[in-house]
């Protein structure tokens, strides 16, 4: 098990969570690589979203382990973890309405800086607030709309922007849940580019409807199906399995 | 950025001057109204950090303004306390009370936290009746002539002139306000503002946010204790009227009135509402009908406040 920690950059050891009669969460074993791009896909009611919110903090297990960077983090509340360099994106967009872009970044920004100052010191370039937020919203393409409220912003550019606060903080774990949602073709495209851009030395989970989207990016694929983790592999063998195919793929 | 934030500081230095030079045209019964005012404006500056930028509702203020009125001047009835040690006594006296009431209130959120707030500043406005011995209850106590002055740095300062009671409440709400300019236009703003927007997209981004409400509760606390203090010294007088609920409304008035979420907004709330209740408890009894109506029509046609609807109409950078 030492051995296990040693190498992956988040594992968990048979994660339960139980809301009433239904268990949500089913003795997950889940490990993560440093730098990899996880996507993780099921039916509805899963229990994907759960599982990520057991590993952001937003639930807390009934039982099992979680370990992130070889730090047992399970009886830590969310905004620790936050801290150690796990950001999430929530399904349903998390932002600032009523606070300018800039505002909004800068909130990230500014954790960014009080973190810094420990183990991860800062980039040369990056020591203001501004230049930090100034660098996500290029990164994201919202640099026009600095001054702008929040809410203003069409629904797709709220999206980017909800990534661009949690740039801000420079994650080493971004949970992404069902980013894709209510996005255009063109702003999928345009999301998936922005993934390789950011993905550098980060490691991603993925929370995806959009199979082919998941497809594309993914380095590994962990299917859910009732709790529980039902296969996971490579995309390329993720299609090719006969009960994936069955559950979920529907063929 | 920059350009703006001059602007406002060269507004928010304007209004302090105005103040400064107001004793000079004004007669002696105004000057005794806008010293009041002035005191009750720093216990506005020090809601609307709780609420303004906080976001927190607390419908209970009048516990913290009366923990510094008694604070400061009961050790100076039973034990003849000096005025400055009796002052900075009830300022660290409202600073603990906010932590611990705090940290037990901000436990719960939205509606629950108006009650329990609420509920706190009952069991203060009882308390200071139950132990009337002390307290003087209702009557309340009239502070001793030795509280009437005292001296600071070799000067003596006479409490009994207008003037200087004047300039005392001026320099305290000029300080008060400067260091609320000062919180909310930095990093701890922008974290009340970030809790008020939207609690929990703050805490996955790593803040601790029962920390920092517990900061804007402790910091308003404080704020509206020393106002507290102030008024028992400069008008001699401590009684448990100071800690009813009609307290802990008007300051969420003034801070409605003059705009929610602003530096200057309190202060001119707690000036138009001041003399708006002056003006109709010359003409009715019913001045309390007022309020009432007041409250009505702010939050049925100006939400914001007048600064808060001056900012989003023409004044942007108003802070």
């Amino acid at each position: 098990m030492v051995a296990v920690v040693a190498v992956s950059l988040l594992s968990t050891k048979k994660l339960n969570r139980r809301f009433g009669g239904i268990t949500a969460v089913r003795d997950v074993d889940l490990s993560l690589e440093q730098g990899e791009i996880r996507g993780i896909i099921g039916p509805n009611g899963a229990g994907k979203t759960s599982l990520v919110n057991l590993l952001s903090g937003r639930l807390a297990p009934d039982s099992g382990q979680i370990v992130f960077q070889g730090i047992d983090i399970t009886g830590q509340p969310a905004w620790k973890r936050a801290r150690l360099g796990i950001a999430y994106a929530f399904q349903i967009t998390s932002i600032y309405p009523g606070l300018t872009v800039f505002e909004n970044v800068a909130i990230g920004a500014q954790m960014r800086i009080q973190q810094s100052s420990k183990s991860r010191p800062l980039p040369d370039q990056k020591r203001s607030l501004e230049e930090i937020v100034g660098s996500c919203l290029r990164l994201t393409g919202l640099d026009w709309s600095r001054t702008q409220l929040a809410v203003e912003l069409a629904y797709g550019h709220q999206r980017l922007l909800e990534i661009a606060i949690n740039l801000a903080v420079d994650p080493v774990l971004f949970i992404l849940d069902e980013p894709t949602q209510g996005l255009s073709v063109d702003e999928i495209e345009e999301f998936t580019d922005l993934l390789k851009r950011i993905r550098s030395n980060r490691t991603i989970i993925l929370i995806e409807h959009n199979l082919p989207f998941v497809m594309n990016l993914a380095d590994r694929v962990t299917v859910m199906d009732q709790g529980g983790i039902l296969a996971e592999n490579d995309p390329k063998g993720i299609q090719m399995d006969a009960r994936v195919k069955t559950t979920y793929l529907g063929e | 950025m920059d350009n703006s934030r001059k602007r406002s500081l060269t507004l928010h230095i304007g209004v302090l001057a105005f103040l400064f030079l107001l004793p000079f045209v004004l007669p002696d019964y105004h000057q005794l109204t806008i010293t009041r005012i002035m005191i009750l404006a720093i216990f506005a500056l020090g809601y609307n950090v709780l609420f303004g930028y906080a976001g927190l509702l607390s419908l209970g203020h009048a516990m913290f303004f009366a923990c510094g009125l008694y604070a400061a001047g009961l050790p100076i009835y039973h034990l003849g306390w000096a005025v400055p040690s009796a002052f900075l006594f009830a300022i660290a006296v409202s600073a603990l009370a906010a932590a611990l009431i705090g940290a037990i209130a901000l436990r719960t959120q939205g509606v629950a936290f108006m009650i329990v707030t609420l509920m706190f500043s009952q069991v203060v406005y009882l308390t200071t009746l139950y132990f009337s011995d002390t307290t003087g209850g209702d009557e309340g106590l009239v502070l001793p002539g030795h509280a009437r002055s005292f001296e600071i740095l070799g000067m003596q300062v006479d409490l009994t002139s207008p003037q200087v009671r004047y300039y005392i409440a001026l320099g305290l709400l000029s300080a008060s306000a400067l260091i609320v300019y000062r919180w909310v236009n930095g990093g701890l703003g922008r974290e009340w503002v970030a809790v008020r927007e939207n609690e929990s997209r703050t805490r996955m981004l790593g803040y601790n946010t029962f920390l920092i409400k517990l900061k804007a509760m402790v910091i308003s606390g404080t704020l509206s204790g020393s106002a507290g203090a102030a008024y028992g010294l400069l008008f001699a007088y401590i009684g448990s009227t100071f800690a009813t609920i009609q307290y802990s409304i008007d300051v969420l008035l003034f801070t409605l009135l003059g705009g929610v979420g602003t530096v200057l907004g309190p202060i001119l709330g707690s000036f138009i509402m001041f003399y708006l209740i002056d003006f109709f408890s010359e003409h009715t009894t019913a001045y309390l009908l007022a309020t009432g109506v007041a409250l009505i029509l702010l939050i049925m046609y100006f939400p914001l406040g007048v600064l808060g609807t001056l900012r989003k109409k023409w004044l942007p950078w108003l802070p």
